[in-house]
């Protein structure tokens, strides 16, 4: 019996987990791998061994990304996500890629990204050299240098005499004298040379340099001080090369170098409308690059073998705030690679001062380079040469975008910039079938009964003589295309496909730019624009909304609502106000249009867009306050608004996670029908909200339900020996609430790892009753909704997740998906919402009527079955958000996720069950139909003679 | 290793007191190659407060490096293959004990110990891919409607045929018992067998067919000639 009804269960089970199928992977789904803004001193040209020709360009960006990209294409060799933190450092080694980020430090097989060793210690790097036999000197904040070994990352040596003061020692030796203890080593830079390393740091703001023997890790000399006035060092460290360190003195108008080992700096004046300085260094080449507010130029100086420097020549002064100078070493010589905001080049050599050559950029606009790296080959006639530079972006907005110009023509961009997506809306676009029609069917609904038949039949024969031909032409071809399962071309512009599968989803930078990306055709960016100008920084996103159709509304927490056109990007209106935004909402006007609320910091609520008057029902919102408060704040029709109710919850525990039901949630039955034809009543409540929060010193997270209108708590759970250090992710959708947290072991006898809770609401325990609410036909927050029943069950995953979606149809009739987010690279997980069902019975098979519900027995566990990941094979990194929306089709649902890469794919939850699907083959069906027919006609002759003989032979 | 030691001693003089965990994935059945395996291949120790990650390295092997005392799970993440959870319990003394453990059971409730360093075997290779139910002509083959059609075709066809070859009196025994099993399967099909289009298109109704018990009887006696 229990074999037979597993064997029983296993169909419905596996159907219902269906996965995606090899021919729909990586046609329905987009992926744009992004890896973030590139860091100036950590990206580089370099061979992944030594006996290759070609190099690749590695880069670790701000996102503790390592990647190697192929400067052919711009295609990611590989990449590694780094523990994040906000110290970066790589370095290339001989077959390796060295990277620190905080205070780990691991080195990877430049060729295809494994990893080759990794260690961690107590404190931050501040720099990292790769010696000559390819081991690693590590300089941390304590002033502590050790050098780890290039094949196990031990610690071969330590050296500590940085900072030799204790803390409580007044007086203490410093170098060759006394010093007067009174603020505490620096550390600075790292300099290698063939034997030696030297520490460069600052002291009693003063800068110093020890020197250490690389073999025995013992001082070579004492510490001497190399400057007199005061300085800030640390502002510009050299790019490349290691001989060289660099500083600004206090005023910030001089900047000097010191060619190590001399310790006799040379120093550049400052003219005093130059906003950046930036020092470059190749050997004894040395370029210093100007940039003002209008325009930048350079010098070139030359240091001698006595370490003193001279200045060769100056490259003129160029419009444009934003270039990039890389250096580069080829046969002997050191080339100039500028790279001008519009993407021009000029190659110069930094030994004579006219250009070598000059490229314009042909196909692209502004590029507004902020750092480039470059690798230049002269050409064997010696007068050409063949010139990539590699750029990273400072456009407004849009920070770290990345181009590769190879002689003046763009190979190819990244649109790195997209990695630090922070808020999306989805943007419905037009439907060609009615958009042309709309004014004529609005004139016939103005109509009487018969003037508006006529109308529709003449307008009905008219698009007959229109479209007619054109449409009997593209017949046959239409056909052809379906027999040759052709996929259908998605159309372009402000136009949807017949399925609905072609939207627009806006999104938003952290950085304040703009962008149409368009989901229909793998994640393209239709358009995009500046929320911020040049220089101004972005103060972040309060809301984003379709405000109607095909315009995008934007409000800006620092003060300001901007509207565009969701097609074109063209901005339509733009309003300033004071003070900052904490809250916004939308809503709908009694007149049937949709503005947005905005709550300001001074408690005052203003209508979005300003100036229209609009009436509507009070608005309530929930604003978190700290912590440790989470307000109810109600806004009434006069734009009054005042607190309702306040929730603090429990001491000790701090608020982590507030969610609301997504504002498309249909529900498409109010009941759920048992396997003996009664109904449990859902308890469905729009206002619900459901708050996470957690106790890090009893170690318990606890789950709120609140009615966000009256404030009045629906349902509170608390767990026990939970991670808080680890987020506690929750979703609300319908009647059920799911969220995940990390348990220890609680008590004797507990599982340890990821559990996945779902609750679901019913209006009552007991089927066809509803409970408190009896048979009232409106169910008001203002009345007391009632209090739910609450189902729970709890489940152990194999994973952490980091987010939740729900899949989201046009009717809600399709069953649900729950989309978890997974860490690291693999992807989002889709869990059908009947697995999580808390009816499922515990510890018995489930009887007649609860099969018939579609219940099947409970397990503990829910596999990671890799059928039901969605992103497949492909390697997502980085996202922290999935949102869905419905297509046309009722059985499919629209994913797209960001906050890293950006992904997007389709899903059907119960199968794509109102539309033919790859697997139906057309021409099997209509060859059946021809052969039959074919065959009847053969056939029946014969029957016919068969029979004729047969009477005539009787 | 040894040489190594004292050098490890001092660093973790410097850090908090805590061990490291050495683990590999060899060739086994399932993944003959583990080199396989993508640079992203994550192995993590987590238990609450404490997550450490790291990447499998090139030799295929994994190193966690100041791993303090506790009590941890060990997940493998790779693609295509699916590795079983580990309990990993790091004692006081940096002591490593290794144990299989099961999702969803008490984590008390431990199996067998594995030793140090740790080996991982997946337990089986995934794919992430569903496949498309398409035309099979085996898998059509083996359906039962298709197999009783197909015998019930062959029947029709080769037993007349078998019947002309088999032994005269036997013939003559077969055809009486099956003109008794028959009789009403006959009439059925002999009223559209019989159907007179002759007198049907001279006009004759259906009066002037023969009666259904002659027809039956008239064409019984017709079955062995009709069949030649």
């Amino acid at each position: 019996m229990r074999f037979f009804s597993g064997v029983l269960l296993l169909p419905c089970f596996v159907a219902s987990v269906l996965g995606i199928f090899k021919d729909d992977a990586y046609h329905t789904d987009w992926h744009i791998p992004l890896i973030g803004p590139s860091l100036p001193t950590s990206t580089f040209f370099h061979q992944p061994n030594q006996d290759s020709k070609a190099s690749l360009i590695y880069s670790l960006t701000d996102r503790s990304i390592l990647a190697a990209i192929n400067p052919k294409d711009g295609e990611l060799v590989w990449r590694q996500q780094l523990k994040e933190s906000a110290v970066n450092v790589a370095r290339a080694g001989n077959g390796v890629v060295v990277s620190a980020t905080g205070t780990s430090v691991s080195s990877f097989n430049a060729g295809n990204g494994r990893l080759v060793w990794e260690n961690a210690f107590s404190q931050n790097v501040v720099d990292l050299r790769i010696t000559p036999a390819n081991k690693v000197a590590v300089l941390f904040a304590d002033g502590v240098v050790r050098l780890l070994d290039d094949k196990s990352g031990d610690v071969a040596w330590e050296w500590r005499e940085l900072d030799r003061c204790a803390d409580d020692v007044l007086v203490c030796a410093y170098g060759d004298a006394n010093f007067l203890r009174n603020s505490t080593d620096v550390p600075l830079s790292l300099h290698v040379t063939k034997s030696t390393l030297t520490v460069a740091s600052q002291s009693l703001k003063k800068l110093w340099v020890s020197t250490i023997d690389l073999a025995t890790g013992k001082s070579t000399s004492s510490t001497t001080h190399i400057s007199t006035a005061a300085d800030i060092p640390a502002k510009h460290q050299a790019h490349h090369g290691d001989e060289l360190l660099s500083w600004t003195e206090e005023s910030g108008r001089t900047l000097k170098f010191v060619a190590l080992p001399s310790t006799t700096p040379a120093s550049v004046a400052i003219p005093n409308d130059v906003v950046e300085t930036v020092l470059l260094s190749s050997k004894d080449d040395v370029v210093v690059h100007f940039k003002t507010h209008g325009e930048s130029w350079a010098h070139v100086y030359k240091v001698d073998a006595k370490g003193v420097a001279s200045e060769v020549y100056a490259v003129r002064p160029r419009l444009g705030a934003h270039s990039a100078i890389s250096l580069n070493s080829a046969g002997g010589k050191t080339y100039l690679v500028w790279t001008l905001p519009n993407g021009e080049t000029v190659l110069y050599d930094v030994a004579k001062e006219e250009a070598l050559a000059s490229y314009t950029l042909i196909n692209a606009t502004e590029i507004d380079p902020r750092h480039s790296v470059s690798e230049v080959v002269p050409r064997p006639d010696g007068t050409s040469f063949a010139v990539r530079t590699f750029v990273s972006s400072a456009a407004p907005g849009f920070v770290g975008d990345s181009y590769l110009i190879r002689n003046g023509e763009l190979a190819w961009s990244r649109k790195e910039s997209l990695v630090s997506v922070v808020a999306s809306t989805w943007i419905e676009l037009l439907d060609p079938s009615t958009e042309e029609i709309v004014e004529e069917l609005d004139a016939e609904t103005h109509k009487s009964v018969g003037a508006a038949y006529v109308h529709r039949v003449t307008r009905h024969l008219n698009e007959l003589s229109l479209y007619g031909p054109a449409w009997i032409q593209a017949l046959p071809q239409r056909i052809l295309g379906g027999f040759v399962n052709k996929g259908t071309e998605m159309p372009t512009g402000k136009w949807r496909d017949f399925f609905g599968f072609r939207k627009f989803v806006i999104v938003i930078t952290a950085e304040g730019g703009v962008a149409a990306i368009d989901v229909g055709r793998n994640g393209e960016v239709v358009w995009q624009a500046s929320l911020v100008n040049a220089g101004e920084k972005f103060r972040g996103v309060s809301g984003i909304y379709e405000v109607r159709k095909g315009h995008v509304g934007i409000v800006c927490t620092g003060g300001s609502y901007v509207e565009y056109n969701a097609f074109d990007g063209i901005e339509v209106l733009k309003q300033d106000f004071t003070p900052s935004v904490l809250s916004t909402a939308q809503v709908d006007t009694q007149g049937g249009k949709k503005i947005i609320i905005a709550l300001l910091s001074n408690n005052k609520a203003i209508a979005l867009p300003m100036g229209v008057d609009a009436e509507f029902d009070s608005v309530h919102l929930t604003v978190k306050d700290s912590t440790r408060s989470i307000k109810g704040i109600r806004v009434s029709p006069n734009l009054i608004s005042s607190p309702t109710w306040t929730f603090v919850p429990p001491v000790g525990e701090s608020i982590t996670t507030i969610e609301g039901r997504p504002a498309h949630d249909p529900v498409a039955s109010i009941g759920r029908v048992l396997g003996d034809r009664s109904v449990m009543y859902k308890y469905l409540n729009q206002h619900m909200i459901v708050i996470s929060t957690v106790n890090p010193t009893a170690a318990t997270a606890s789950i709120y339900l609140i009615d966000s209108v009256s404030g009045s708590i629906l349902h509170s759970a608390t767990h026990a020996a939970v991670d808080v250090t680890q987020p506690i992710v929750a979703t609300v959708s319908e009647n059920w609430v799911i969220y995940s947290y990390f348990s220890d072991e609680a008590a004797e006898g507990t599982a340890k790892g990821y559990h996945l809770v779902v609750l679901e609401l019913y209006e009552s325990e007991f089927k066809n009753d509803r409970g408190s609410l009896a048979d009232a036909d409106e169910v008001s927050s203002f009345k007391g909704a009632g209090k739910p029943h609450v189902l729970s069950q709890s489940y152990v995953f194999p994973s952490a997740v980091k987010a939740f979606a729900v899949t989201d149809t046009k009717q809600g009739i399709t069953s649900r998906d729950i989309l978890a987010l997974l860490p690291g690279t693999q992807g989002i997980y889709s869990i059908p919402k009947r697995v999580l069902d808390p009816r499922r019975p515990v510890g018995r098979e489930p009887d007649a009527a609860e099969k018939e519900e579609g219940l099947f027995i409970y397990t503990p566990v829910i596999e990671i079955d890799p059928k039901s990941i969605i992103t497949h094979k492909r390697k997502v990194m980085g996202l922290k958000k999935v949102v869905t929306t419905p297509s046309q089709l009722e059985s499919t649902s629209i994913v797209f996720a960001y906050g890293g890469d950006l992904f997007g794919t389709r899903v059907a939850p119960s199968l794509a069950f109102d539309v033919l699907g790859k697997g139906f083959g057309k021409i099997q069906l209509v060859a059946t139909v021809v052969g039959l027919t074919i065959a009847s006609f053969m056939v029946a002759p014969m029957v016919r003679k068969k029979q004729i003989n047969a009477r005539w032979s009787l | 290793m040894k040489l190594l030691a004292p050098l490890t001693a001092l660093y973790l003089l410097a850090s908090a007191s805590a061990a490291t965990v050495r683990g590999l994935i060899p060739a086994s059945t399932v993944l003959p190659n583990p080199s396989e395996l993508p640079a992203d291949t994550t192995i993590t120790l987590t238990t609450a407060g404490e997550l450490h990650k790291t990447f499998l390295r090139w030799d295929n092997t994994f190193v966690f490096r100041n791993v303090s005392e506790g009590s941890y799970v060990l997940d493998v993440a790779a693609e295509g293959y699916a590795f079983s959870p580990l309990r990993v319990d790091v004692g006081k003394g940096e002591e490593v004990a290794v144990k299989q453990t099961w999702r969803g059971r008490a984590w008390s409730n431990t199996g067998e110990s594995k030793g140090v360093p740790i080996e991982l075997r997946p337990i089986q290779a995934t794919s992430y891919y569903q496949v498309r139910e398409g035309f099979n002509l085996l898998k059509m083959l083996s359906s039962p409607m298709i197999l009783i059609a197909i015998v019930s075709l062959v029947s029709i066809v080769f037993l007349p045929k078998l019947l002309d070859k088999m032994d005269p009196e036997f013939r003559a025994e077969f055809e009486a018992h099956q003109k008794k099993n028959s009789v009403t399967t006959d009439r059925m099909t002999n009223n559209i067998a019989n159907f007179d289009a002759a007198s049907f298109l001279a006009g004759m109704g259906k009066s002037s067919t023969p009666a259904p018990a002659q027809a039956s009887g008239s064409s019984a006696g017709q079955g062995g000639n009709k069949r030649k």
